[in-house]
């Protein structure tokens, strides 16, 4: 694995010193989506047509999302879910383009994007029920059992964080790795000593699987930021959630 | 192996930069593409309730219009129900008046006619007369006076009443 995530840093041709590889492409990825913002507010129209139909489709898509999971109260976290669904899936299909890297093949990234869920989970459901009234939803309904649940639901909820870092983090890694491992492979077989033949099916096995590797990466890029961002709207959501609205 | 160490680093500049992110995708991209879309919902909807409006107004003015042709409709069978009642009025007037005429003529006539006739008569008897003299005068070849002749017209003129 070493040596495939060595290979993975050669094939960058980003780097800006003193910079993590990381936090380059994550700014990457941010400065992507904030110039496709602005060419798209530069040609926003009343009447839409082309990719500003697109966007809105994408909007109100990520609107209903919000009132789906959330209730009414959902479009108002828009922002955050909006800006962490583009974030993620730009950054995934980032590692699809030779020379870049998806910023959420990095943990300590991913990591961030969760403990920003954390917090904002914690913090809206404080706000919206106060301290004690969000806490006193931890113990649950039968008070001689309060102490137990109290530990349990602090434990589930300080696993969210890391249970949102590593799939997101497996899954882009797992998808980085194995186009890496397939671009690596190429000039493998084609610096081996073999029979012609079984190079020349190598070559042509490893050339047409690539594509295939890269739609599925185009696929698993958008799972998981949809994966990573409906779990942030339920935990949200249900932070926020009163009780005669949960049942 | 894989690297599963957290860079404190990384993650505090991730933090920073996907909130800045969300602020400048918020200010610069979102709130105007949401304002935009509300602003078209708005449009949209009042263009609907415009339509509607128009359409309940379009709905009144058609049932007025309607009532306004029953009620033309209704006046319009009232004048030719008066119409054809004054028509037939007048055509019964006219028709008493022409047959009284008729009548009136008729009578007139008939009494010219009575007339005529009792003058005819009276002229025919006196022609008859005079004709009886000239004959019984050519018979009896005598000429008679003035006063004999009629004396025996008034005569003649009895006898022919008798008869």
């Amino acid at each position: 694995m070493a040596t495939e995530e060595g290979l993975l840093k050669e094939t960058i041709f980003i780097h800006l010193p003193g910079v993590p590889e990381a936090v380059t492409m994550s700014w990457i990825a941010m400065g992507i989506i904030v110039v496709f913002g602005l060419l798209g507010v530069a040609a926003l129209k009343r009447a839409p047509s082309g990719v500003q139909n697109m966007v809105e489709f994408a909007i109100e898509w990520m609107v209903g999302k919000t009132r789906e999971f959330m209730g009414k109260n959902g479009p108002k976290f828009l922002p955050l879910f909006f800006t962490l669904f583009l974030f993620i899936f730009v950054s995934n299909l980032l590692g699809l383009l030779p020379g870049f890297k998806s910023p959420t093949s990095n943990i300590s990234v991913n990591l961030g994007l969760a403990l920003i869920v954390f917090f904002a989970t914690h913090f809206f459901g404080i706000k919206e029920k106060g301290i004690i009234g969000y806490f006193k939803h931890f113990m649950g309904p039968p008070y001689w059992l309060a102490p137990l649940f109290f530990i349990i639901h602090i434990i589930g909820e300080l696993v969210r964080p890391i249970s949102l870092t590593l799939r997101l983090f497996f899954n882009i890694l797992a998808k980085e790795v194995l186009l890496t491992l397939l671009a690596s492979l190429f000039f493998a077989f084609l610096s081996l000593e073999m029979p012609r033949v079984i190079q020349g099916l190598l070559l042509t096995g490893d050339f047409f699987l690539r594509p295939a590797i890269i739609l599925l990466g185009s696929l698993v890029s958008f799972i998981q930021a949809l994966v990573f961002t409906v779990l942030a709207m339920i935990y949200i959501g249900s932070a926020i959630a009163h009780e005669e609205h949960e049942a | 192996m894989i690297n599963l160490n957290i860079d404190i680093g990384v993650l505090i500049v991730q933090v920073i930069t996907f909130l800045i992110g969300m602020i400048l995708i918020w200010q610069i991209f979102l709130k105007k593409f949401l304002a935009t879309l509300s602003e078209r919902s708005n449009h949209i909807k009042a263009t609907l309730d415009t339509i509607e409006k128009q359409s309940i107004e379009v709905a009144a003015l058609k049932s007025d219009f309607t009532k306004q042709l029953e009620t033309i409709e209704k006046k319009f069978q009232e004048k030719i129900r008066e119409a054809t009642k004054e028509g037939n009025e007048i055509k019964n007037g006219i028709i008493f008046k022409a047959r009284t005429e008729a009548k009136e003529l008729l009578e007139k006539t008939s009494e010219k006619l009575v007339i005529e006739k009792e003058r005819m008569l009276k002229e025919m008897r006196h022609e008859m007369a005079a004709l009886g003299i000239k004959i019984a005068e050519k018979v009896i070849k005598e000429s008679v006076s003035k006063e004999t002749q009629d004396k025996l017209i008034t005569n003649i003129l009895k006898d022919f009443e008798k008869k």
